[in-house]
């Protein structure tokens, strides 16, 4: 679990647990114009990029490509250059304040390609030269000409390297290549033959690697993370800092009354349902108990290859907002808006449904953000990140009354059907189509419309790729360091061993829970 | 609350001066002076200003208060007197369509200006 009490510092260069590296498509497809040449021959290139540091992953975002002009390279089966061309391009990298790509192609090559002595040599003789210019590690990528795949390594600048983990290509169809030694095709499971059967094993084996985070535990999270994890993705990530409070009883699909009694952490719950429905062979879950708002969650959020955004409070939205273009992470979004007659002229708690609208998208480059397509107003980020959404004094002195935020459980299943849709889109690509684009579905008239956002010109959030240099929205969050201090206190009143619970449910409630929360288990079966 | 970062609040301070406005860090707040140019006070010069903390998140997003002297009064308003400077108010008004700024520091004082439209001298 990460908390904000673990070490904060952010890793080195390297020294990360993991190492990545992602581009945009449009900057894909401009290099392997380049590289994958109609001769056949080998070319080469360099490359600007920018690094996203997460908690423990370390990602280096190419930004810019820089050509060989006339004379900087010779392509004669292999290809080689002058020392002018790293030189050149080098200098350039370090004007902009980014590190430099060598890159070259194996136009043979199918799927993740290890170095030729010769690729290693030519790579580790300019690693220094390279780092002192840059003061940045130089990255070498090799772009497989068969399956149009990238496999990629840093240098440290002693001339020892370390393999990524992955190299991604964000776009409609978000293409992850996998180092297959670093992290090994999971073992198809019996308990996924449908799956298998519905996209194949290759698909199988590369949505499974994904590490997918779900911000916000709710309704449409919880619900959300426990069917990535049925899918038999090995690394799904539940992040919150909410408790289960008896008045999410009648959406949290599989909490129980107990969580709620017990103040629970939604990410608790959230880790035991996704770890029942769990489908690998070793799943490894994860809860982080932060807001994405807080820095501890921003990077820890950085570690992921997709995030699903399933919170509704503007702060968290913005932060998502960055993140999904800066550090090309796709962020797929939604929410569920039900409209009601006013309440004063009927009487109760409220006048009647009028409609109900749900919407989901997905926020990569070439996607307008969720700001251009209206889903985030900027000016409600500092009323959010002030407190003053939940401050009393405040809201009545806007003579307007608290938001209500209506939902029904029945109609949350309906946004997490269509954030999983998005999802399927873009890491599985039907027929060769990634994501759909800003799906929204009216329940009164029951139209189903694909809306044409476009983004607004000189849009300051669409900053794509410059990874650590993103304007930085994170900040102390004062209601998550309450719930957690709160939790903590009553934790530390309980008696050791015993639920922590002010209020203890009946014992044919806690008997039908625990019923409850058993049968899966006894049901699942394992090869 | 999250401190601004000294890039943001040079990056507001610099977009005002682009504007022919000097702004000055004072306390907890960047003031500067304005002249209301319609309303009961038109043609005043008036002194108002930013929390620094709600710059942290310039220019994606716009603070939410504006700073005044108490003498400046409004018929209605939503005031706080937290975190600004002493015998000030701040005023909760929020910026709509944000984005479409060219400019955030000239759309944050035209911002000012229109709420200086209904502001009235105590």
């Amino acid at each position: 679990m990460t908390t904000p009490t673990e070490p904060q510092t952010r890793a080195a260069p390297l020294d990360a647990e993991r190492l990545s590296v992602a581009m945009t498509d449009v900057l894909h497809d401009e290099l392997t114009a380049h590289l994958i040449r109609q001769d056949g021959q080998e070319d080469l290139c360099f490359a600007t990029y920018k690094p996203s540091t997460g908690a423990r992953r370390w990602t280096g975002l190419l930004r810019t490509t820089v050509l060989p002009e006339d004379g900087e390279r010779e392509v004669h089966g292999n290809a080689s250059f002058t020392g002018d061309y790293v030189l050149r391009a080098a200098a350039l990298a370090a004007q902009r304040g980014e590190g430099l790509a060598l890159l070259h192609s194996h136009p043979q090559g199918s799927g993740w390609q290890q170095m030729s002595r010769e690729d290693a040599n030519t790579e580790q003789s300019y690693a220094r030269l390279v780092q002192t210019i840059t003061g940045l590690p130089l990255l070498g990528l090799t772009l497989a000409g068969d399956t149009h795949t990238w496999s990629a390594r840093a240098w440290n600048s002693d001339g020892t390297h370390r393999w990524c983990e992955s190299t991604r290509v964000v776009g409609p169809h978000l293409q992850v290549c996998w180092n297959d030694r670093l992290r090994p095709k999971p073992e198809l499971q019996d308990s996924q033959i449908r799956t298998v059967s519905a996209w194949g094993e290759q698909t199988q084996a590369d949505v499974a690697r994904l590490r997918v985070l779900v911000v916000g535990t709710g309704s449409v999270g919880l619900d959300v993370a426990q069917r990535l994890a049925a899918t038999g993705i090995e690394h799904v990530g539940a992040m919150d800092f909410d408790i289960v409070e008896v008045k999410n009883l009648d959406r949290m699909i599989g909490a129980t009354r107990e969580d709620a009694a017990a103040g629970r952490a939604k990410t608790e719950v959230a880790l035991r349902l996704m770890q029942q429905a769990a489908t690998s062979a070793a799943p490894n879950m994860t809860e982080h108990d932060l807001s994405i708002c807080e820095p501890a969650g921003h990077s820890a959020a950085l570690d992921y290859d997709v995030v699903i955004s399933c919170v509704d409070r503007p702060w968290p939205r913005a932060v998502l907002n960055v993140l999904a273009y800066a550090d090309l992470i796709p962020v797929v979004d939604g929410g569920i808006s039900i409209d009601t007659f006013d309440a004063s002229t009927v009487g109760g708690m409220g006048g009647g449904m009028r409609n109900a609208t749900w919407r989901t998208h997905v926020l990569r480059p070439g996607r307008p953000c969720m700001v251009c397509n209206e889903q985030l107003e900027p000016a409600s980020v500092n009323v959010d990140r002030q407190g003053l959404l939940d401050d009393p004094e405040y809201i009545a002195g806007t003579g307007r009354g608290a938001p209500q935020r209506q939902n029904v459980a029945a109609l949350a299943a309906s946004v997490s059907a269509s954030l999983l849709s998005q999802f399927v889109a873009l890491t599985v690509a039907p027929s060769g189509r990634g994501e759909t684009g800003h799906v929204r579905y009216a329940l009164n008239s029951g139209w189903l419309e694909i809306l044409n956002y476009t983004s607004t010109p000189g849009c300051r959030w669409e900053n794509a790729a410059v990874g650590d240099d993103r304007q930085d929205l994170a900040g102390p969050h004062l209601a998550a360091e309450k719930a957690r201090s709160d939790r903590a206190q009553r934790t530390t009143q309980a008696a050791p061993g015993k639920v922590p619970a002010p209020v203890v449910p009946a014992p044919h409630v806690r008997l039908a829970d625990r019923v409850r929360n058993l049968l899966p288990r006894l049901l699942r079966r394992r090869p | 609350m999250t401190t601004a970062s000294t890039v943001s609040v040079d990056d507001f301070i610099h977009g005002l001066a682009q504007c022919g406005v000097t702004a000055t860090i004072n306390g907890v707040v960047v003031t500067f002076s304005v002249e209301a140019c319609s309303g009961p006070i038109q043609g005043q010069p008036v002194q108002t200003g930013v929390g620094i903390d709600e710059l942290a998140s310039w220019p994606l997003c716009p603070p939410h208060w504006i700073h005044l002297p108490n003498t400046v009064v409004f018929a209605h308003t939503n005031p706080s007197a937290d975190s600004t400077l002493p015998g000030w108010l701040r005023h909760s008004r929020q910026v709509e369509r944000w984005h479409t700024a060219a400019d955030p520091a000239q759309r944050w004082i035209a911002h000012v200006l229109a709420v200086l439209a209904q502001a009235t001298r105590a």
